[in-house]
Protein backbone atom coordinates (compact mmCIF):
# COMPACT_ATOMS: atom_id res chain seq x y z
CA UNK A 1 0.00 0.00 0.00
CA UNK A 2 3.05 2.15 0.74
CA UNK A 3 4.59 2.04 -2.84
CA UNK A 4 1.51 2.32 -4.69
CA UNK A 5 0.11 5.44 -2.55
CA UNK A 6 3.94 6.66 -3.60
CA UNK A 7 3.13 6.68 -7.34
CA UNK A 8 -0.69 7.98 -7.14
CA UNK A 9 0.64 10.99 -5.33
CA UNK A 10 3.62 11.32 -6.94
CA UNK A 11 1.70 11.48 -10.46
CA UNK A 12 -0.87 13.74 -9.78
CA UNK A 13 1.25 15.79 -7.86
CA UNK A 14 3.82 15.97 -10.83
CA UNK A 15 1.49 17.10 -13.42
CA UNK A 16 0.01 20.06 -11.22
CA UNK A 17 3.60 20.94 -9.74
CA UNK A 18 5.44 21.28 -13.68
CA UNK A 19 2.38 24.08 -14.35
CA UNK A 20 2.64 26.10 -11.04
CA UNK A 21 6.65 26.29 -11.38
CA UNK A 22 6.67 27.33 -14.88
CA UNK A 23 3.89 29.88 -13.98
CA UNK A 24 6.23 30.84 -11.04
CA UNK A 25 9.19 31.18 -12.71
CA UNK A 26 7.38 33.36 -15.17
CA UNK A 27 6.50 35.49 -12.16
CA UNK A 28 9.61 36.36 -11.63
CA UNK A 29 10.38 36.74 -15.09
CA UNK A 30 7.50 39.62 -15.23
CA UNK A 31 7.52 41.00 -11.93
CA UNK A 32 4.34 40.24 -10.44
CA UNK A 33 4.04 38.64 -7.51
CA UNK A 34 3.57 35.04 -6.76
CA UNK A 35 1.10 35.90 -3.75
CA UNK A 36 -1.67 34.23 -6.78
CA UNK A 37 -0.38 30.87 -5.69
CA UNK A 38 -1.73 30.58 -2.59
CA UNK A 39 -5.49 31.81 -3.88
CA UNK A 40 -5.03 29.25 -6.64
CA UNK A 41 -4.17 26.57 -3.99
CA UNK A 42 -7.35 27.46 -1.66
CA UNK A 43 -10.27 27.76 -4.83
CA UNK A 44 -8.25 24.86 -6.49
CA UNK A 45 -8.87 22.49 -3.34
CA UNK A 46 -12.56 23.92 -2.77
CA UNK A 47 -12.66 23.12 -6.87
CA UNK A 48 -11.25 19.82 -6.31
CA UNK A 49 -13.57 18.91 -3.36
CA UNK A 50 -16.60 19.85 -5.47
CA UNK A 51 -15.59 17.72 -8.09
CA UNK A 52 -15.08 14.60 -6.24
CA UNK A 53 -17.87 15.06 -4.27
CA UNK A 54 -20.11 15.29 -7.63
CA UNK A 55 -18.06 12.92 -9.49
CA UNK A 56 -20.91 10.09 -9.28
CA UNK A 57 -23.53 12.61 -11.07
CA UNK A 58 -20.69 14.00 -13.01
CA UNK A 59 -19.98 10.48 -14.75
CA UNK A 60 -23.69 9.57 -15.21
CA UNK A 61 -24.48 12.81 -17.59
CA UNK A 62 -24.28 12.58 -21.01
CA UNK A 63 -25.29 8.51 -21.44
CA UNK A 64 -22.11 7.83 -18.54
CA UNK A 65 -19.56 10.12 -20.10
CA UNK A 66 -19.89 13.23 -18.40
CA UNK A 67 -16.77 11.98 -16.64
CA UNK A 68 -14.63 12.16 -19.64
CA UNK A 69 -16.41 15.68 -21.24
CA UNK A 70 -15.76 17.24 -18.01
CA UNK A 71 -12.51 16.45 -18.04
CA UNK A 72 -11.32 17.22 -21.93
CA UNK A 73 -14.00 20.75 -21.24
CA UNK A 74 -10.95 21.47 -18.50
CA UNK A 75 -7.58 20.54 -20.38
CA UNK A 76 -8.99 22.17 -23.22
CA UNK A 77 -9.84 25.56 -21.34
CA UNK A 78 -6.41 25.26 -19.49
CA UNK A 79 -4.79 25.08 -23.24
CA UNK A 80 -7.21 28.27 -24.30
CA UNK A 81 -5.52 29.99 -21.28
CA UNK A 82 -2.27 29.23 -22.05
CA UNK A 83 -2.58 30.65 -25.83
CA UNK A 84 -4.03 34.02 -24.29
CA UNK A 85 -1.40 34.00 -21.23
CA UNK A 86 1.50 34.02 -24.16
CA UNK A 87 -0.35 35.95 -26.59
CA UNK A 88 -0.75 38.72 -24.08
CA UNK A 89 2.81 38.65 -22.67
CA UNK A 90 4.14 38.67 -26.14
CA UNK A 91 1.71 41.52 -27.05
CA UNK A 92 2.04 43.95 -24.20
CA UNK A 93 5.83 43.43 -24.23
CA UNK A 94 7.23 46.97 -23.80
CA UNK A 95 9.97 48.40 -22.18
CA UNK A 96 8.70 48.78 -19.57
CA UNK A 97 7.40 44.95 -19.63
CA UNK A 98 4.01 46.12 -17.83
CA UNK A 99 2.20 42.64 -18.86
CA UNK A 100 -1.63 43.92 -17.21
CA UNK A 101 -3.62 41.72 -15.68
CA UNK A 102 -4.99 39.33 -18.34
CA UNK A 103 -1.66 37.06 -18.36
CA UNK A 104 -2.25 37.15 -14.37
CA UNK A 105 -5.98 35.66 -14.55
CA UNK A 106 -4.60 33.33 -16.91
CA UNK A 107 -1.65 31.91 -14.80
CA UNK A 108 -4.34 32.26 -11.57
CA UNK A 109 -7.74 30.17 -14.03
CA UNK A 110 -4.72 27.55 -15.08
CA UNK A 111 -2.95 26.53 -12.07
CA UNK A 112 -7.25 26.85 -10.19
CA UNK A 113 -7.60 24.11 -13.33
CA UNK A 114 -4.96 21.93 -12.82
CA UNK A 115 -5.41 21.72 -9.15
CA UNK A 116 -9.05 20.98 -9.65
CA UNK A 117 -8.41 18.05 -11.76
CA UNK A 118 -5.22 16.53 -9.80
CA UNK A 119 -6.47 17.17 -6.51
CA UNK A 120 -9.68 15.60 -7.46
CA UNK A 121 -8.32 12.57 -8.08
CA UNK A 122 -6.37 12.27 -5.11
CA UNK A 123 -8.98 13.09 -2.60
CA UNK A 124 -10.82 10.53 -4.41
CA UNK A 125 -8.05 7.80 -3.77
CA UNK A 126 -8.01 9.15 -0.25
CA UNK A 127 -11.14 9.02 0.60
CA UNK A 128 -11.40 5.25 0.00
CA UNK A 129 -9.48 4.46 2.55
CA UNK A 130 -11.61 5.80 5.10
CA UNK A 131 -13.72 1.89 4.43
CA UNK A 132 -10.36 0.42 5.69
CA UNK A 133 -8.94 2.25 7.95
CA UNK A 134 -5.93 0.20 9.31
CA UNK A 135 -4.27 1.09 5.84
CA UNK A 136 -4.48 4.75 6.08
CA UNK A 137 -1.30 5.35 8.02
CA UNK A 138 1.15 3.83 5.99
CA UNK A 139 -1.16 4.88 3.08
CA UNK A 140 -0.86 9.08 4.35
CA UNK A 141 3.12 8.14 4.70
CA UNK A 142 3.18 7.00 1.54
CA UNK A 143 1.25 9.52 0.34
CA UNK A 144 3.33 12.58 1.62
CA UNK A 145 6.25 10.40 -0.09
CA UNK A 146 5.04 10.88 -3.22
CA UNK A 147 3.67 14.59 -3.01
CA UNK A 148 7.14 15.14 -1.58
CA UNK A 149 9.20 13.57 -4.71
CA UNK A 150 6.88 15.27 -6.80
CA UNK A 151 6.72 18.80 -5.07
CA UNK A 152 10.63 18.00 -5.76
CA UNK A 153 10.47 17.65 -9.20
CA UNK A 154 8.25 20.68 -9.87
CA UNK A 155 11.34 22.67 -7.51
CA UNK A 156 14.11 21.71 -9.84
CA UNK A 157 12.26 22.49 -12.88
CA UNK A 158 11.55 26.12 -11.70
CA UNK A 159 15.33 26.43 -10.60
CA UNK A 160 16.28 25.13 -13.78
CA UNK A 161 13.64 27.63 -15.71
CA UNK A 162 15.89 30.53 -13.77
CA UNK A 163 19.03 29.75 -14.64
CA UNK A 164 17.96 29.96 -18.17
CA UNK A 165 20.08 33.29 -19.22
CA UNK A 166 17.82 36.55 -18.91
CA UNK A 167 17.56 36.61 -22.48
CA UNK A 168 16.42 33.53 -23.58
CA UNK A 169 14.00 33.15 -20.84
CA UNK A 170 11.06 34.19 -22.10
CA UNK A 171 11.18 32.43 -25.13
CA UNK A 172 12.14 28.79 -23.54
CA UNK A 173 9.59 29.65 -20.96
CA UNK A 174 6.91 30.06 -23.70
CA UNK A 175 8.10 27.03 -25.71
CA UNK A 176 7.59 25.15 -22.08
CA UNK A 177 4.29 26.50 -21.70
CA UNK A 178 3.54 25.25 -25.60
CA UNK A 179 4.17 21.62 -24.79
CA UNK A 180 2.42 21.68 -21.82
CA UNK A 181 -0.92 23.15 -23.59
CA UNK A 182 -0.42 20.66 -26.28
CA UNK A 183 0.07 18.14 -23.33
CA UNK A 184 -3.42 19.21 -22.68
CA UNK A 185 -4.42 18.77 -26.04
CA UNK A 186 -3.57 15.25 -26.10
CA UNK A 187 -5.34 14.23 -22.89
CA UNK A 188 -8.58 16.12 -23.45
CA UNK A 189 -8.25 13.88 -26.88
CA UNK A 190 -7.79 10.91 -25.65
CA UNK A 191 -10.62 11.79 -23.27
CA UNK A 192 -13.06 12.18 -25.92
CA UNK A 193 -11.99 8.92 -27.68
CA UNK A 194 -12.29 6.98 -24.52
CA UNK A 195 -16.02 8.54 -24.64
CA UNK A 196 -16.71 7.71 -28.46
CA UNK A 197 -17.44 11.29 -29.27
CA UNK A 198 -14.00 11.43 -30.91
CA UNK A 199 -13.20 8.52 -33.93
CA UNK A 200 -10.92 5.48 -32.17
CA UNK A 201 -8.21 4.56 -34.35
CA UNK A 202 -5.34 1.90 -34.50
CA UNK A 203 -1.91 3.43 -32.83
CA UNK A 204 0.05 5.54 -35.45
CA UNK A 205 3.17 4.24 -33.62
CA UNK A 206 3.74 2.46 -30.38
CA UNK A 207 7.69 3.14 -28.75
CA UNK A 208 7.15 1.94 -25.45
CA UNK A 209 9.86 -0.66 -26.47
CA UNK A 210 11.79 2.78 -26.73
CA UNK A 211 10.14 4.34 -23.72
CA UNK A 212 7.43 2.72 -21.81
CA UNK A 213 4.76 5.16 -20.71
CA UNK A 214 4.44 3.74 -17.81
CA UNK A 215 8.39 4.48 -16.81
CA UNK A 216 9.73 7.33 -14.83
CA UNK A 217 11.32 9.25 -17.49
CA UNK A 218 8.03 8.11 -19.19
CA UNK A 219 5.45 9.75 -16.31
CA UNK A 220 7.94 12.84 -16.74
CA UNK A 221 7.31 13.18 -20.47
CA UNK A 222 4.04 12.34 -19.85
CA UNK A 223 3.56 15.33 -17.86
CA UNK A 224 5.58 18.06 -19.44
CA UNK A 225 4.72 17.42 -23.50
CA UNK A 226 2.19 14.84 -23.37
CA UNK A 227 4.01 11.82 -24.21
CA UNK A 228 2.33 8.91 -25.59
CA UNK A 229 3.57 5.17 -26.33
CA UNK A 230 0.79 4.76 -28.45
CA UNK A 231 -1.35 7.96 -29.51
CA UNK A 232 -4.05 7.50 -32.36
CA UNK A 233 -3.39 9.51 -36.04
CA UNK A 234 -6.04 11.80 -34.54
CA UNK A 235 -4.11 12.33 -30.92
CA UNK A 236 -0.87 13.33 -33.16
CA UNK A 237 -2.70 15.65 -35.29
CA UNK A 238 -4.63 17.50 -32.49
CA UNK A 239 -1.31 17.64 -30.77
CA UNK A 240 0.65 19.53 -33.88
CA UNK A 241 -2.52 21.60 -34.65
CA UNK A 242 -2.27 23.00 -31.52
CA UNK A 243 1.35 23.78 -31.47
CA UNK A 244 1.13 25.21 -34.82
CA UNK A 245 -1.90 27.43 -33.33
CA UNK A 246 0.38 28.53 -30.35
CA UNK A 247 3.08 29.66 -32.62
CA UNK A 248 0.95 31.47 -34.82
CA UNK A 249 -1.28 33.19 -32.31
CA UNK A 250 2.37 34.48 -30.40
CA UNK A 251 3.68 34.86 -33.96
CA UNK A 252 0.92 37.71 -35.18
CA UNK A 253 1.10 39.26 -31.86
CA UNK A 254 4.47 39.95 -32.07
CA UNK A 255 3.90 41.32 -35.13
CA UNK A 256 1.50 43.83 -34.41
CA UNK A 257 3.63 44.21 -31.37
CA UNK A 258 6.46 45.15 -33.17
CA UNK A 259 4.02 47.48 -35.67
CA UNK A 260 2.98 49.27 -32.66
CA UNK A 261 6.76 50.32 -31.94
CA UNK A 262 6.68 48.62 -28.61
CA UNK A 263 9.25 45.68 -29.38
CA UNK B 1 -1.34 28.25 -49.84
CA UNK B 2 -2.31 28.52 -45.60
CA UNK B 3 -6.54 28.52 -46.45
CA UNK B 4 -6.29 25.29 -48.43
CA UNK B 5 -4.30 23.90 -45.88
CA UNK B 6 -6.27 25.07 -43.24
CA UNK B 7 -9.19 23.38 -45.39
CA UNK B 8 -7.14 20.32 -44.97
CA UNK B 9 -6.45 20.24 -41.28
CA UNK B 10 -10.42 21.31 -40.91
CA UNK B 11 -11.72 18.03 -43.43
CA UNK B 12 -9.24 15.37 -41.07
CA UNK B 13 -10.78 16.74 -37.88
CA UNK B 14 -14.09 16.56 -39.05
CA UNK B 15 -13.73 13.13 -40.04
CA UNK B 16 -12.79 12.22 -36.72
CA UNK B 17 -15.81 13.42 -35.08
CA UNK B 18 -19.12 11.64 -34.94
CA UNK B 19 -21.32 11.08 -32.59
CA UNK B 20 -22.47 7.97 -30.63
CA UNK B 21 -25.12 5.61 -32.12
CA UNK B 22 -28.36 6.45 -29.61
CA UNK B 23 -28.51 2.41 -29.41
CA UNK B 24 -25.61 0.19 -29.19
CA UNK B 25 -27.24 -2.16 -31.64
CA UNK B 26 -23.17 -2.29 -33.44
CA UNK B 27 -21.44 -2.01 -30.67
CA UNK B 28 -21.04 -5.33 -28.32
CA UNK B 29 -21.40 -4.67 -24.62
CA UNK B 30 -18.75 -6.19 -22.06
CA UNK B 31 -19.06 -6.33 -18.67
CA UNK B 32 -16.14 -6.02 -16.20
CA UNK B 33 -16.52 -6.70 -12.03
CA UNK B 34 -14.96 -5.10 -9.55
CA UNK B 35 -14.63 -6.89 -6.16
CA UNK B 36 -12.74 -6.49 -3.27
CA UNK B 37 -10.34 -4.39 -4.89
CA UNK B 38 -10.15 -7.25 -7.58
CA UNK B 39 -11.49 -7.71 -11.43
CA UNK B 40 -14.34 -10.35 -12.40
CA UNK B 41 -13.11 -11.92 -15.02
CA UNK B 42 -9.43 -10.59 -14.89
CA UNK B 43 -9.12 -12.08 -18.65
CA UNK B 44 -11.60 -10.71 -20.90
CA UNK B 45 -11.65 -11.42 -24.62
CA UNK B 46 -12.98 -9.29 -26.98
CA UNK B 47 -12.90 -9.41 -30.88
CA UNK B 48 -10.29 -8.10 -33.25
CA UNK B 49 -10.66 -4.83 -35.23
CA UNK B 50 -13.78 -4.23 -33.00
CA UNK B 51 -15.11 -1.16 -30.87
CA UNK B 52 -16.17 -2.25 -27.92
CA UNK B 53 -18.82 -0.83 -25.42
CA UNK B 54 -16.99 -1.98 -21.51
CA UNK B 55 -19.29 -1.52 -18.62
CA UNK B 56 -17.26 -1.67 -15.46
CA UNK B 57 -19.61 -2.25 -12.13
CA UNK B 58 -17.60 -1.18 -8.85
CA UNK B 59 -19.20 -3.12 -6.39
CA UNK B 60 -16.92 -2.01 -3.51
CA UNK B 61 -17.68 0.71 -1.37
CA UNK B 62 -14.64 2.53 -1.89
CA UNK B 63 -13.70 4.61 -5.66
CA UNK B 64 -11.28 2.48 -8.05
CA UNK B 65 -9.68 4.16 -11.44
CA UNK B 66 -10.09 1.89 -14.36
CA UNK B 67 -6.63 2.41 -15.89
CA UNK B 68 -4.80 1.45 -18.87
CA UNK B 69 -1.48 2.67 -20.83
CA UNK B 70 -1.87 -0.32 -23.21
CA UNK B 71 -5.42 0.55 -23.99
CA UNK B 72 -4.81 4.56 -23.58
CA UNK B 73 -8.00 4.63 -20.88
CA UNK B 74 -8.61 6.06 -17.10
CA UNK B 75 -11.77 6.42 -15.43
CA UNK B 76 -12.67 7.06 -11.80
CA UNK B 77 -15.42 4.99 -10.80
CA UNK B 78 -17.20 5.29 -7.53
CA UNK B 79 -17.84 3.18 -4.92
CA UNK B 80 -21.26 0.77 -6.12
CA UNK B 81 -21.42 2.80 -9.21
CA UNK B 82 -20.63 1.87 -12.58
CA UNK B 83 -18.55 3.76 -15.16
CA UNK B 84 -18.99 2.99 -19.64
CA UNK B 85 -15.40 3.24 -20.89
CA UNK B 86 -15.11 2.58 -25.01
CA UNK B 87 -12.54 0.32 -26.09
CA UNK B 88 -10.84 -0.41 -29.69
CA UNK B 89 -11.02 -1.42 -32.63
CA UNK B 90 -7.47 -3.11 -31.30
CA UNK B 91 -5.57 -5.50 -33.37
CA UNK B 92 -4.74 -8.98 -31.69
CA UNK B 93 -2.74 -9.42 -28.94
CA UNK B 94 -3.14 -8.46 -24.62
CA UNK B 95 -3.62 -5.53 -23.37
CA UNK B 96 -3.29 -5.19 -19.43
CA UNK B 97 -5.13 -3.16 -17.47
CA UNK B 98 -5.02 -2.39 -13.85
CA UNK B 99 -7.00 -0.31 -10.89
CA UNK B 100 -4.75 2.68 -10.28
CA UNK B 101 -6.56 2.98 -6.82
CA UNK B 102 -5.35 -0.81 -5.79
CA UNK B 103 -2.93 -1.85 -8.02
CA UNK B 104 -1.37 -5.05 -6.20
CA UNK B 105 -4.53 -6.80 -6.40
CA UNK B 106 -6.76 -4.92 -8.87
CA UNK B 107 -4.81 -6.50 -12.34
CA UNK B 108 -6.13 -7.69 -15.35
CA UNK B 109 -5.77 -7.85 -19.33
CA UNK B 110 -7.72 -7.89 -22.35
CA UNK B 111 -7.53 -10.58 -24.87
CA UNK B 112 -8.20 -9.34 -27.88
CA UNK B 113 -8.37 -12.14 -30.93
Amino acid sequence: MLLTSVVILLREVLEAALIISVFLAFSRLLRFSGRWLLSAFVLGGVGAASYAAGIDRISSLMDGIGQEVTNAVMQFCIYVLLVVFIVAVTYRRGRGFDPGTLPYVAVFASVVLAIVREGSEILLYLYGFFYSPQLLPPVMIGGAIGAGIGFSIGVIFYYALTMVPEAKRLPVGMAVLTLIAAGMISQATQQLIQADILASQRPLWDSSGLLPEESVAGQLLYAFIGYEATPTPLQVLFYFCSIFIMAVSAGVAKWRAERLGRL
Amino acid sequence: MKSSRNIFIGLLALSGLHFPAPTSAETPVFELEIRNHLFYPSELEIPADTKVKLIVHNRDPSPEEFESYELNREKIIMGNSKGIVFIGPLPAGEYPFFGEFHMKTAQGKVVVR
